[in-house]
């Protein structure tokens, strides 16, 4: 074991500081301080900006377009591109269906959807949940059927993230209504959103912003080819995934960037010269946060150092409840720091000029996004899901 | 002691109830309050016919007698049904503020409007900056031949988008947080020199921040003086936080029933998700929550005529305590509710919002835990 950033590393995180620091524009960089939802215009911006420097998919293995660097300089990276404000990169393609199409994906797949994505050309959505099938996500009614070298598809997804800007979905689906969904009965198939039978209608969360759809598909046409790797793999894949999805949702670069811009509001005097740090539940709220993240941090880094085949789903699960936990606070912590600020609803256009309570710019966003984190323990698997694939794994129970 | 509500209060339980449950849906009164005003003008006609608008003042006062448990009774059954409607603004906080300010001419004729549900008043105190001190006020009074001048910024005036007039703190003399000096004048809406600027709140009611530029009012606006304004003020907020308390358990109780029913149909895994021992653990803790809740409810009703130190001690301790369960039980009702519990086309959502306004007024988490730590240190030193 060697518990310290070699000076090799140190010199990566200048460098990637230099870069990233000059790279992001200064209106996208405030969009990302508000935390809204990111508009598709800058997620596309700079995932260009990224794909030029070949630094887009830094965890993808380096025949596909990564890098090659250590998980902790990718952690490094991640760290540097949120300090920065960069705005956090669409999910679905390449954190998502990308490692699930060059690890399964057939030769003609992974050539046809891989640079798109790298590139940014392509959006993609993930349609799993259904109205009746969110923690048992097996039970899907969504069919497939076979008609000659296509598939049909019918049935109703939901929650579906960015399905209103997305040109693709990757759907699971029920392919063989004969076995059972986890034993052969599942697939995903990949398909344009832009076609007839694919109707997107938005859904409105707590937040009043919009990100999440219902999707409805009516007898979608999919040529066979564009199912993912094997037919009746689908819940193996799906699996794969949201492993995958659930180290990532520690977030804790990002937490680590709130964190940050929360002590920094809190430390700043107002007219009067007083600071809220120098209340001493703030002061405490603070400091057991950032030795909260502390704790998360080195966990992430110890899964990440771990080979892939050794690391547990359990460790992942562990990840996303605490990161997920993490979140929720810093955003409760800085809309409790808005005091009277925190009554006044804020538009997404409110960013300056005379605001409710003539508060300043870092006020709008901020009740929108502890209102919208609460989605953070629901989504990508439940926190309660989380903890029974614990209590499964390590104990047996 | 007795917890039983006597005849009359058990009455009025049931008809705010029976109101309440006859009143739109949910879903449709939170589309409504999104244009205009935030309520319904309909309803707060039905509140002046049942009598609701005066249930918390003394007869002398044009009231029916009652006092702040009544109105406790009432703003429960509102939050409840997530009904927006500045009765706790107008007919408890301002109306009561009033009631006690013996010294003001038109405390009498103002009040019969009030009652009658033809003004709607509301509490003009909190500034930029000053995070719920009553005493943190810059706005300025100067006396003028015919009575004062007042100048400065109000901020998040709840219920003021709507308000016929509004009872604005103002300094007569001495510094920014000294709590001699400080003056309460009406002002109504549409005196020169006042700029209300409207605005919804996260929870869809309406607020307003005023600016008042060299706003002239007669010597007869002032309803408190300068040695008594800063007590009225005091009193009047204490009496509001007890009022959102009351508003809370309503909305928490609820959020919880709302919870349980969703855990009895919605299926997971072949089953009811209430059948999941952490699921149906979580709600009995949040019944638990909401249970110590009521008890500081009634704890901090019991304080408000004690005498100021002690009334404010208690007062801190009910609204930490149940601004504490109701994070809890909000987000928990969201929590179990799965996705769903996300959109804001469902109403479990809409209670956490009241919630988290309702936590906001008259004194947020950090405030009042600050000031039950200062009363206690007030209190060793004293002793
Ligand atoms: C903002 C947001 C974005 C999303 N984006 C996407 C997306 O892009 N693509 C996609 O496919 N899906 C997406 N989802 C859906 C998400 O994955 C589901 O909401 C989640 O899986 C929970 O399912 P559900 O909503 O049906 O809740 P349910 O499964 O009905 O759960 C309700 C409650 O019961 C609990 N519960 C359920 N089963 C058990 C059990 N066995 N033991 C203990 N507790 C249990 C849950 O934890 C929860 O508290 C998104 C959701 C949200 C809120």
């Amino acid at each position: 074991m060697d518990l310290k950033l070699t000076a090799e590393d140190e010199a990566f995180r200048r460098e990637v500081r230099d870069f990233v620091r000059s790279a992001v524009p200064a209106d996208m960089a405030r969009r990302t301080r508000r935390g809204g939802h990111t508009p598709k215009a800058d997620l596309q911006a700079w995932n260009r900006i990224l794909y030029d420097k070949g630094w887009v998919a830094p965890h993808w293995p380096r025949e596909y377009g990564g890098t090659g660097w250590s998980a902790l300089r990718i952690h490094i990276f991640e760290e540097e591109c949120a300090a920065a404000d960069a705005p956090f990169l669409s999910y679905f393609g390449l954190r998502l269906i990308g490692p699930l199409l060059y690890t399964f994906g057939s030769p003609r797949q992974k050539e046809l959807h891989l640079g798109p994505i790298l590139r940014g050309d392509v959006f993609w959505c993930q349609g799993f949940s259904e109205p009746g099938s969110g923690s048992d996500l097996a039970s899907v009614r969504t069919t497939a059927a076979r008609d000659g070298d296509d598939y049909v598809i019918n049935g109703q997804k939901i929650w579906t993230t960015e399905a209103h800007y997305a040109d693709k979905m990757f759907c699971l689906a029920r392919t063989n209504p004969d076995v059972p969904p986890q034993k052969g009965g599942l697939s995903i198939l990949m398909f344009d959103m832009n076609q007839p039978g694919v109707t997107v209608r938005p859904i409105v969360t707590i937040d009043e912003g919009h990100s999440v759809n219902e999707v409805f598909l009516d007898n979608v046409r999919v040529p066979a080819v564009d199912l993912l790797g094997e037919a009746g793999q689908g819940w193996t894949y799906a699996k794969f995934l949201l492993g995958n999805e659930r180290v990532s949702n520690a977030q804790v670069p990002r937490s680590r960037r709130d964190l940050q811009l929360l002590r920094a509001r809190a430390e700043a005097p107002d007219a009067s010269g007083a600071r809220l740090v120098d209340n001493p539940d703030i002061r405490q709220r603070l400091a057991q946060l950032e030795i909260d993240l502390a704790a998360l941090e080195w966990s992430v880094l110890r899964v990440l150092a771990s080979p892939e085949g050794e690391r547990t789903q359990a460790s992942a699960s562990g990840l996303k409840i605490t990161g997920s936990e993490i979140q929720q606070r810093i955003s409760e912590l800085a809309y409790d720091l808005l005091g009277p600020l925190g009554v006044p609803f804020y538009g997404e256009d409110d960013v300056a000029g005379d605001l409710p309570g003539f508060a300043s710019p870092d006020v709008p966003g901020v009740a929108a996004r502890q209102l919208f984190l609460r989605a953070a323990s629901i989504y990508a698997g439940s926190n309660e899901i989380q903890r029974t694939i614990i209590a499964k794994q390590v104990f047996s129970l | 002691m007795d917890f039983s509500l006597t005849e009359e209060q058990a009455l009025l339980r049931d008809s705010a109830r029976r109101f309440v449950a006859e009143a739109a849906p949910v879903e449709q009164r939170l589309a409504a309050a999104r244009q205009g005003d935030g309520f319904s003008r309909d309803h707060w006609s039905a509140f002046a016919e049942l009598g609701w608008l005066g249930a918390a003042l003394p007869e002398e006062a044009g009231g029916f007698g009652g006092g702040m448990l009544e109105a406790a009774i009432i703003l429960e059954e509102l939050g409840r049904g997530l009904v927006g409607a500045p009765l706790l603004s107008t007919a408890v906080v301002c109306a009561g503020l009033l009631a006690r300010c013996e010294g003001y001419a038109e405390r009498l004729a103002t009040l019969e409007l009030v009652v009658a549900g033809e003004s709607l008043l509301a509490l003009a105190t909190e500034e930029p900056g000053s995070r719920y001190d009553l005493a943190h006020v810059e706005t300025a009074a100067r006396e003028t031949a015919e009575g004062y001048r007042l100048s400065g910024r109000k901020i998040v005036v709840l219920d003021g988008a709507s308000a016929d007039a509004f009872m604005v703190s103002a300094r007569l003399f001495g510094e920014a947080r000294d709590r001699r000096g400080i003056g309460v004048f009406m002002v109504p809406f549409g005196t020169p020199g006042l700029t209300v600027r409207p605005y919804r709140t996260l929870d869809g009611r309406g607020a307003a921040d005023l600016v008042l530029a060299d706003v002239e009012i007669p010597s007869g606006a002032m309803v408190a003086g300068p040695d008594e304004g800063w007590d009225r003020l005091a009193e009047a907020a204490d009496r509001a936080a007890m009022g959102a308390a009351a508003d809370c358990l309503g909305a928490m109780e609820a959020a919880i029933e709302m919870t349980a029913d969703y855990l009895k149909t919605r299926r997971q895994f072949g089953r009811p998700i209430g059948e999941f021992q952490t699921l149906a653990h979580r709600l009995a803790d949040m019944f638990v929550a909401a249970e110590n809740a009521r008890s500081m409810l009634y704890r901090g009703l019991s304080f408000l005529d004690a005498p100021p130190a002690e009334r404010a001690r208690a007062v801190s301790a009910s609204k930490v305590a149940i601004t504490q369960a109701a994070a809890f039980v909000g987000q928990q009702a969201i929590q179990l509710h799965g996705g769903i519990g996300m959109s804001e086309e469902h109403p479990v959502g809409h209670f956490y919002k009241r919630l988290q306004v309702a936590g906001k007024s008259y004194g947020d988490l950090t405030f009042h835990m600050a000031r039950y730590v200062d009363g206690d240190a007030a209190r060793e030193q004293g002793a």
